[in-house]
């Protein structure tokens, strides 16, 4: 059964949270401490399989001085179950749910309702709070109604739960943890082997090696009259059956105790455990046997041949190279099963779908979810109506869709981890306003959780802007345009029809003086002639030469102009590197965006 | 492995427990072990389909009857017990439109009101339009007999819900009497100001939820695989529609035990008829239990002889066999002078028996009943004797009863108007006129909220506590989660001493007091073995579902009438005053229908004997006008005794 919304309330900087529409892959991006964790270790107490546990007072959220956790309002998470139109419940859930089940006939066009049958869902509310007429903290699970109310009689038994069982990986994988505790994955998987057909042979063998262990070694068997000596001083016995030694355990669930993973580079002749190889590795091993406990162990200790396990995740790229990043993406996407995943790796960005994003955000204290939507807002979705409507109705249309996905593909997933946008044209706008912003504010761009987002022509800022905007991600953003020709116009139209409200951002939409674009503005600012200089005394000055050689006829600017033009990138950095390292004056546009960027991220 | 569950049942009983899909009518008589059989093929269908996850619905007569058989089935089948639902068919309603109810507008937090509490409520819409009748004479009288006649307009409102039209159109029925519709209008409003259901409501808007919104119909029509019907004849007509509608044209897999001779309600609208339209439209078999388990061989002979007189009857039908060899003389005729030495009669001879609580005297009706009560109190042998529907004997408990429902459901006016009256009790205030006060700005403006605070602010009440009480009510509403802590108050508040001083002090008024205590621990146990989580909504329903049966203690005589023993055993039965106009009663004499279900209730009666039956007859009865002759029943005749 797949989740398809989630409520959380007071629950450490979640305090309301309200994400539908959740899909089989789940990716929770954004700062540290922006509620990722929370996120995913309340569903563990809520729909925690096994190795749960209740919350404690520190997991209430705080909202005063005052606060008293046994007064607080409830630790309350509500999850949706819905079915869709071509994956509907089956009869083993409609009869396991009978009288929990629910129906959403609002989904439903009108005209449909003949035909199609209502989409059906089930709530389940979990709360955690103190109950002052037992004087204790209780936990509760209850189904209930779309208005909140209690379903009578409806007991979240096991048998219920098994639908939907969710394991949660927190973030410190240690190798030697799993394979020692008993309740982890891998002790699952080694106690859910049954030796007892084999009981009796194991027995004998176990006893010969004990012996060739112990009584036939003299140091060991003169050990064993020392130590029966004992049973002069203490009350034990004094034969060999009672007071003994033994090195190998003859009990059957002790057999597998040091069952371990051993690995061999290639090439190498050292075969290592586990626990004694790099982080990485450990890491991988880890999740690759959670992956063979879902496969192997669960479906044969949950009875349910129909349950769909629901797995909270937290950095799977731990200590991983990207390669390697890659690969463990691909195994956790095939998964039966519905994935929260939280991560800082644009490796994993790059291969997901942006839906897929759930953007995490503090404000004063209390976590904002943000995600990218599939539909315009005011679109009243429905199931039934033709396919043009849908794809009318999308926030995205399919170009503005692929710029987005080519850009983080090839270029940079991170965008999705910035809290500011730069839309610029080109690489050139790109190199040049990093360096000179670094020097301004003090701080790298990307240290700031800036990006500055090339976007290769003047016409392609839409789908940036799109994401940014309220209704999706949120985010801040300053367009830094060139002003040539029909630019201004195309640029100010690319931003009234993402729905912006043109007057309030005029002030982020940052246009170079009439007619200039970037490489303009620069010569402008700092005169032609040095810049000639500075291109002469870098390490393109051969290739100036050569340039300036094969124009004969033509002008010092234009030659200029024409060098620029070819060899945009390289002269930006150069040119850029100048001013940093010779303080000169800051072209003001530039001077402009920096001072833009401060008052958006309220630097000082 | 499997067949263990059919362990100790007959061939026939095994046949039909094992019937697998189709209909079935299963006639089955008296102590032929249907109940058995019943549980039995529930635990078979269960535990042959651990794998499935079809549920079952099985339909009782009672509520007694459900809890018993749940418990048998589910010391078998254990946690299988969640695929089964086991009530009555108001109870199966009733969980229908608490699931489903929002989806055609009802609210969440509804009540359900029983018999008596609808015609409580009657009683009060009556009063109410009494006094609106002002100077017109006619409808007063209208609403005076009413009043006296209130339980067969109770039924008449059912059946007017019963056919199912819109109740708008109803009140728009320009042939019934305008008084009548004046009532039943008032009556259905009171009921949703008060957020309560009453049965023939139940039944109405659960097939109106079947009607708008089929999708629900339709699972549960696919996930109750099989239905159980017990009691079938005395099922009427809308409950036979409502299998109907239920099963559709695809679901025939329903199995009705029935036994037509025990047929006792058909006042309430059950009909052999809808028995045999069932067997007709589902072309259902037909399997009969022959033998009596429970009663001894020349029993079943009269009985046999007696309800074979009845021409209504199932074609085809066998007489019962009996499993219990022939013992000695079992069925005693005695005929005496007058009721005095009937009852002289009766009592020395349970005297004589010695053996109480499996001892049950039998009448006609509670009139006949009563003098022999007060007999048996006189000397001292223990009675027990149902009344309807009481939990507890004393007032005071009476009314803790009464306050838990005015805070559980704030509105709920008969309540309130129940709880008012015993505050006021010294007043001369009668109950029509308590005030509801209005409310005030600020306030709270629930009705209880408001009466609390008027009767705090109006200090002549009378009783010395009150006004602590009433504080005590107040921070009640407030924390109602905590009501284990306030009933243990509230009681000591009522009766004026604490539980302890109660329990230890040995005197005749405390010793019903006493008896209460015990009765409400009782259920208080049960209720904290059951339930996780405690809310004042489901102690109430505890309390309201609690068969009284299951608290009084029974170890007295049982006194019964023939419909309050139906499904019961007694080794030893009396059957008194069994003569002409009485048993048959009189007003049954001129029609052929009535005297037929006299009959049944005599054969019924009859066949609650598992060693020894006595039946008696008086020659004379004395009124204040005199002494007349008395026949003997015709039933005694028609058993082949005189």
């Amino acid at each position: 059964m797949h989740i398809h919304r989630i409520e959380i309330h007071n629950f450490r900087c979640l305090k309301h949270i309200d994400v539908n529409d959740l899909g089989a892959m789940n990716i929770l991006i954004g700062a540290n401490n922006s509620g990722k964790t929370a996120f995913i270790e309340v569903l563990h107490h809520a729909l925690g399989y096994s190795g749960r546990n209740a919350p404690t007072e520190d997991d209430f959220f705080v909202d005063s001085k005052a606060f008293n956790p046994k007064k607080s309002e409830p630790i309350r998470v509500i999850i949706e179950f819905r079915e869709t139109p071509d994956s509907r419940f089956s009869d083993n859930i409609n009869n396991d749910f009978l009288d929990i089940i629910q129906y959403d006939e609002d989904i439903i066009p009108d005209r449909y309702k003949d035909e199609i049958e209502p989409i059906r869902y089930i709530i389940l509310k979990y709360e955690y709070s103190f109950n002052k007429s037992r004087s204790r903290y209780i936990e509760s699970w209850c189904f209930i109604k779309k208005d909140g109310s209690e379903i009578i009689k409806s007991k979240v038994s096991n048998s219920r739960k098994s639908y939907f069982p969710y394991f949660l990986m927190k973030a410190l994988r240690d190798a030697s943890d799993e394979v020692k505790r008993k309740y982890s994955n891998w002790g699952k998987l080694k106690y859910s082997v049954d030796y007892s057909n084999k009981q009796e042979k194991l027995k004998k063998l176990v006893d010969r090696i004990n012996k060739l262990l112990i009584s036939d070694e003299n140091i060991l068997s003169n050990l064993i009259s020392e130590i029966m000596k004992i049973g002069d001083y203490l009350d034990f016995g004094k034969g060999p059956g009672d007071i003994f030694l033994r090195a190998m355990s003859d009990r059957g669930w002790e057999y597998l105790d040091n069952l371990n993973v051993f690995l061999r580079s290639r090439d190498s002749f050292a075969s290592i455990p586990l626990e004694k190889h790099g982080m990485g590795v450990q890491n991988f091993v880890i999740l690759f046997i959670l992956n063979a406990y879902l496969d192997i162990a669960l479906p044969i200790s949950i009875e349910n041949k129909e349950t769909t396990p629901i797995i909270g995740i937290e950095e799977p790229e731990a200590h991983l190279h990207p390669q390697a990043q890659r690969a463990i993406f691909r195994m956790l996407s095939d998964i039966k099963g519905q994935k929260f995943i939280s991560t800082h790796s644009s490796h994993f960005l790059r291969e997901s779908d942006i839906y897929n994003f759930l953007l995490f955000k503090m404000d004063s204290g209390k976590t904002l979810i943000s995600r990218i939507p599939r539909y315009k807002p005011s679109f009243d979705i429905k199931y039934g109506y033709p396919d043009i409507w849908y794809k009318n109705n999308l926030f995205l249309n399919n170009f503005e869709q692929n710029k987005i996905k080519r850009y983080m593909l090839y270029k940079n997933a991170d965008i999705f981890f910035s809290k500011l946008f730069i839309l610029c044209e080109g690489d050139s706008e790109k190199v040049f306003l990093e360096i000179l912003c670094e020097h301004i504010l003090g701080k790298s761009l990307a240290q700031l959780g800036v990006s500055i987002i090339p976007c290769d022509s003047n016409t392609n800022y839409k789908p940036f802007l799109k994401i940014a905007s309220k209704e999706s991600l949120n985010l801040l953003w300053i367009i830094f345009s060139d002003s040539d020709k029909n630019t201004r116009n195309k640029v100010e139209n690319q931003v009234r029809s993402s729905e912006y409200d043109f007057e309030k951002v005029k002030k982020d939409i940052i246009f170079l003086y009439k007619g200039q674009d970037l490489e303009k503005h620069y010569i402008r600012e700092l005169g032609s002639s040095l810049v000639i200089n500075i291109l002469r005394d870098s390490y393109m000055r051969n290739d100036f030469e050569k340039f300036h050689n094969s124009k004969p006829n033509s002008s010092e600017e234009q030659i200029l102009k024409d060098f620029l033009k070819k060899y945009k990138i390289p002269a930006a950095e150069i040119v850029a590197d100048y001013i940093v390292s010779k303080k000169l004056t800051i072209p003001r546009k530039v001077k402009q965006l920096a001072n833009r960027i401060n008052s958006k991220l309220k630097l000082r | 492995m499997n067949d263990n569950m059919l362990d100790g049942l007959n061939e026939q009983q095994r046949k039909a427990a094992k019937h697998k899909d189709g209909a079935l009518l299963l006639l089955a008589g008296p102590g032929s072990g249907k109940t058995k059989v019943l549980t039995r093929r529930i635990v078979y269908l269960l535990s042959q389909s651990k794998e499935e996850k079809f549920h079952i619905l099985a339909l009782t007569f009672t509520k007694k009857a459900a809890n018993e058989m749940k418990k048998k089935v589910q010391a078998l089948v254990g946690d299988e017990i969640s695929r089964l639902f086991i009530g009555t068919f108001h109870s199966f309603c009733w969980n229908v439109l608490q699931t489903y109810g929002n989806y055609i507008g009802l609210k969440s937090e509804l009540t359900v009101y029983d018999k008596d509490s609808s015609i409580q409520l009657m009683d009060e819409c009556i009063n109410d339009l009494i006094k609106e009748s002002g100077e017109n004479l006619e409808s007063r009288e209208f609403f005076k007999n009413v009043k006296r006649n209130i339980s067969t307009y109770y039924h008449k409102f059912e059946q007017w819900k019963n056919t199912l039209k819109p109740y708008d159109e109803i009140y728009e029925n320009k042939e019934e009497i305008p008084e009548l519709i004046l009532l039943f209008k008032k009556y259905n409003e009171t009921l949703i100001r008060s957020g309560a259901l009453d049965y023939g409501d139940l039944v109405y808007y659960t097939l109106q939820l079947f009607h708008k919104k089929k999708f629900i119909l339709r699972q549960y029509r696919t996930s109750y695989r099989y239905i159980l019907v017990d009691e079938g004849q005395d099922t009427n007509w809308i409950q036979y529609k409502f299998l109907n509608i239920f099963c559709g044209e695809v679901h025939k897999n329903v199995f009705i035990v029935a036994d037509e001779d025990q047929l006792l309600y058909e006042w309430n609208g059950a009909n052999l008829r809808y028995l045999l339209n069932f067997v007709k439209e589902f072309k259902a078999d037909k399997f009969q239990l022959l033998v009596n388990y429970r009663c001894p061989n020349e029993i079943i002979e009269i009985a046999s002889s007696l309800i074979e007189k009845n021409i209504i009857r199932t074609t085809g039908k066998k007489p019962m066999e009996s499993q219990k060899a022939k013992p000695n003389c079992c069925v005693f005729l005695e005929s005496l002078n007058s009721p005095d030495d009937e009852i002289d009669f009766i009592t020395k001879k349970i005297i004589k028996i010695n053996d109480f609580k499996n001892t049950c005297v039998m009448a006609r009706n509670r009139y006949i009943l009563e003098p022999l009560r007060q007999k048996f109190e006189e000397i001292g042998i223990e009675v027990y004797m149902p009344m309807r529907e009481e939990l507890f004997a004393t007032d005071e408990f009476k009314s803790l009863i009464i306050i838990l429902n005015c805070v559980f459901n704030e509105d709920s006016i008969i309540h309130i108007r129940q709880f008012y009256n015993y505050f006021r009790a010294s007043d001369n205030l009668k109950l029509e006129e308590m005030p509801i006060p209005t409310p005030k700005p600020d306030m709270q403006s629930t009705v209880f909220a408001r009466v609390l605070n008027f009767l705090s602010e109006n200090e002549e009440t009378g009783k010395p506590w009150s006004i602590k009480l009433i504080n005590l009510l107040q921070s009640f509403l407030l924390d109602k989660n905590s009501f284990f802590k306030y009933i243990n108050e509230i009681l000591g508040f009522i009766i004026g001493k604490t539980k302890e001083k109660v329990l230890s002090t040995d005197s005749e008024e405390n010793e019903l007091l006493r008896r209460d205590y015990d009765v409400l621990d009782k259920i208080i146990r049960k209720y904290k073995s059951k339930q996780e989580d405690y809310t004042l909504n489901t102690f109430l329903s505890e309390i309201a579902l609690s068969g009284k049966d299951e608290y009084l203690s029974i170890n007295g005589v049982s006194l019964l009438t023939v419909h309050a023993a139906k499904g019961l055993e007694y080794d030893y039965v009396f059957i008194m005053t069994l003569n002409e106009r009485v048993f048959p009663d009189y007003r049954a004499l001129s029609n052929t229908r009535k005297i037929e279900e006299e009959r049944r209730s005599c054969y019924v009666a009859v066949t609650r004997t598992k060693k020894q039956l006595y039946l008696s007859y008086t020659k004379f009865r004395t009124t204040r006008y005199g002494t007349w002759p008395q026949e003997p029943s015709r039933f005694l005749e028609e058993m082949g005794l005189l």
